[in-house]
């Protein structure tokens, strides 16, 4: 019986090419049926929604997405369920703009952990990074339930045929004894097949399976807690 | 913890292979998902359809012939009555289980339009058509035998003195007619490109009948295959030509989850033995079959049995009508389980007695 | 230039770790009210004509505006239409918890139940998908319960596709019209 609870999951796409950011105002998607009429009008009506359309950055969000394209990077976010429709919206996007170059990509899947106590919490913690080599520097910031020092953050790297899986963990202020995972699968495109096309392929192929092995590391790595 | 699919295919009873001599008609049913077995002598088996084990992902009908230690090599004809998504499942995994089986399917392959159809009828998400189409491309790079079925193609043969009962096997399919093929083709659409990926078709039309004819025992294989008004389609066809045989079903797969749109009285009459034994599969989707169908069969049949019956209480249903009800909304939900059902049947040939047996959530009407 | 294929990591380190109170929307905001003030001229170029159903709208805007502020806890989603009624206005639906493939239902719904139904109408048909959100959502501290369907913009077949996979399809065609040639099935 798991003794944490997941948070806030979340998905986001990553892009790394060549973009116009211009372009990609919310009607744009409206009109190209990338997001509803009402959610473009929303934004673009509202003098509070923080959109940002300029030839350098676009950014803008909808009831569950947020875009942010830059010259060099196109990233759609999905913060909360339904987390497909960041798959959907990036693959409707690029439907009809298949040779946009493309060099990466990376599906991102992201979670909240929320652990039940200070105690369980460090001990985490003491598992990812054991504090044996770090006593001399740190002396007892590090040891007891209320320490004040001790891991940030780690990153795990796995190698694969395509690019890597990095796997991340750090601590959140979101939710009381949070953890917060994220895996990203990253995918290097090869300069001979750099287009959109082959990116949207490796998106529908992957994207289930990015969120399957995350959440597999996930119930491994805090299965004994 | 077992599974529930897992004590099923565990049950000492169960495990027990069929005699060389032996007919055996075992159909599975889970509320959504239909396949059936049927052994001809001498360990060979025929399946009709195909549905996966919730519990190991993987053909029904394979984990029980693993279950009853029977090779797949043993199976002789694969038979893929229509390719709705409660009848496919699995059926590629069949054929590359059993290279050597043949493998039947529509006469319409070699059309153009039929196999545009299935190209563009992809979803984004798991589909039926990318079952089929997986299957016909494993046909193509493997050599599969194709058989076509076509009112009263004959399919698989048998000759006397061939298998250890020395009784003559006959495998023929009574449906689709020329005119249904034809209509379906006519009829199907293909998307624009603006329209989404998935279509549905209507293809109990070209639903496929199997006549199974072992010495003079009949079992009449339903499938999906519905009535119509018009004399050249549906059952009344079927019955207005048919012409293979004198002898008459004495097991029944009631068709369409016997809704009454599978029932044909003209069946019943010439098709089928007086009193048979009757079995089919819930559909849960649509609650068939109804308590009128179950008392209409009944009162035409010796015996009849249902697999995939849901009878357990749901929790996780109740929680979810609960939210439902706090939130004001007239959002209406029904269950629908998917319990496994097995119901076998064996009888040695030239005897006149059926063994009947149930396992799981299957249950005599 | 290595240029990160993870989530933006400004934000995403804003959110995890300068967090001290529940308001999502304060962190982020931070972030772009800057980008928005250097942007205001080019911006306003962009601004529509108001829309004419200026109540529907005001409140529709407040709608999306408030949904982006909550986090949801999802019980279950998901699937596809496969009959709908226009003059009743209602669809039905298998439908599947995507916490567990074998909690399955049969569902109907009325197009009320559709978050955004005036732009999503025409997504309702057969075949089309949709994702059904039911549990609660945290905004500001409280915990409100919601149910509500979106349907998914999913990629529509481009002609390019199209006569891709009618070349796939041409050759299947053939190879079983000559299979079937080759091994005549006999009555």
């Amino acid at each position: 019986m798991s003794n944490f609870k997941e948070q806030h999951k979340g998905v986001s796409i990553v892009l790394v090419g060549n973009f116009s950011p211009l372009m990609f105002h919310p009607t744009w998607f409206s009109k190209n049926e990338v997001i509803s009429e009402d959610d473009a009008d929303a934004v673009v009506k509202n003098t509070n929604s923080n959109m940002v359309v300029s030839p350098g950055l676009t950014i803008f969000q909808t009831s569950n997405l947020e875009f942010s394209i830059t010259p060099d990077r196109f990233m759609i976010l999905a913060k909360k369920d339904p987390v497909i429709f960041a798959k959907d919206s990036i693959l409707k996007t690029f439907e009809r703009m298949s040779s946009v170059s493309i060099k990466a990509l990376g599906i991102n899947n992201f979670t909240i952990i929320e652990l039940e106590n200070a105690s369980q919490f460090q001990d985490f913690a003491d598992r990812l990074a054991p504090k044996d080599l770090w006593t001399n520097l740190l002396e007892d910031e590090v040891t007891g339930d209320d320490r004040k020092s001790g891991l940030i953050k780690m990153t795990m790297m796995k190698k694969t045929e395509f690019g890597a899986i990095n796997f991340t963990i750090e601590s959140t202020n979101k939710v009381k004894y949070g953890i917060h995972v994220s895996c990203n699968h990253h995918f290097d495109l090869a300069p001979d097949n750099g287009f959109a096309d082959e990116a949207m392929a490796i998106i529908e192929k992957n994207f289930v399976n990015s969120s399957e092995k995350t959440q597999a590391v996930i119930d491994e790595i805090f299965k004994d807690l | 913890m077992q599974s529930i699919e897992q004590s099923i295919l565990e049950n000492s009873q169960l495990k027990i292979p069929p005699k060389n001599d032996e007919i055996e008609v075992t159909l599975f049913g889970k509320g959504f998902g239909e396949s059936c077995l049927v052994h001809i002598g001498d360990k060979k088996y025929i399946l009709i359809d195909s549905f996966l084990n919730n519990d190991t992902k993987r053909p029904i009908a394979l984990d029980y012939l693993d279950a009853i230690n029977i090779n797949y090599d043993n199976i002789v004809l694969v038979i893929c009555t229509h390719w709705h998504t409660d009848h496919i499942n699995g059926i590629s995994k069949i054929i590359s289980s059993a290279p050597k089986a043949h493998f039947v399917t529509y006469d319409i392959l070699g059309n153009d339009k039929f196999q545009k159809f299935l190209s563009l009828g992809k979803s984004v998400e798991n589909s039926s058509t990318d079952e089929f189409v997986s299957t016909l491309e494993l046909i193509r790079k493997n050599n599969i035998r194709l058989v076509t079925a076509k009112h009263n193609q004959l399919l698989y043969k048998v000759h006397e003195n061939i298998l250890t009962h020395k009784k003559k096997v006959e495998i023929t399919a009574l449906s689709p007619q020329h005119i249904e093929t034809l209509e379906y083709i006519i009829h199907l659409n293909l998307p624009e490109p603006k329209d989404f990926k998935y279509v549905y078709p209507h293809d109990n039309d070209i639903s496929i009948v199997t006549w199974i004819e072992i010495n003079n025992d009949v079992i009449l294989l339903g499938g999906d295959l519905e009535n119509k008004s018009d004399s050249r389609k549906g059952w009344k066809a079927v019955v207005l030509n048919h012409s293979i045989s004198n002898n008459k079903a004495s097991i029944f797969k009631i068709p369409h989850h016997g809704s009454l749109n599978g029932h044909n009285q003209d069946v019943w009459k010439d098709l089928v033995a007086t009193n048979p034994i009757s079995i089919l599969t819930v559909f849960n989707k649509c609650d068939l079959p109804t308590l009128l169908d179950r008392q209409r069969i009944k009162g035409l049949s010796s015996d009849v049995y249902v697999s995939g019956s849901a009878k357990t209480k749901d929790f996780s249903s109740k929680t979810l009508s609960d939210q439902i009800k706090k939130l004001g909304t007239k959002i209406s939900i029904k269950k629908t389980t998917q319990n496994l059902g097995i119901i076998r049947l064996r009888k040695i040939i030239g005897t006149t007695s059926w063994k009947e047996e149930l396992y799981g959530e299957s249950e005599a009407v | 230039m290595n240029i990160s294929t993870k989530s933006d990591s400004r934000i995403s380190n804003e959110i995890s770790t300068n967090c001290q109170n529940d308001e999502k929307q304060n962190e982020t905001s931070k972030y772009l009210n800057i980008a928005t003030n250097m942007n205001e001229e080019k911006n306003s170029s962009y601004l529509n004509n108001e829309s004419n159903d200026s109540e529907a709208f005001q409140y529709n805007k407040k709608l999306v505006m408030d949904s982006i502020k909550g986090m949801n806890s999802i019980d279950r989603t998901i699937d596809r239409i496969d009959s709908y009624y226009l003059d009743f206005k209602q669809f039905s639906a298998d439908v599947v918890n995507s916490k567990d493939e074998y909690d399955k239902y049969r569902a109907s719904f009325d197009f009320e139940d559709v978050d955004g139904i005036r732009s999503d109408l025409k997504l309702i048909r057969s075949g089309s998908l949709f994702v059904w959100i039911i549990g609660k959502e945290s905004r500001d501290r409280t915990q409100k319960r919601i149910s509500y369907i979106k349907f998914r913009r999913t990629p529509s077949w481009t002609k390019e596709k199209i006569d891709e996979e009618y070349k796939n399809a041409i050759n299947r065609a053939e190879y079983f019209r000559k299979l079937t040639a080759e091994n005549p099935s006999k009555e």
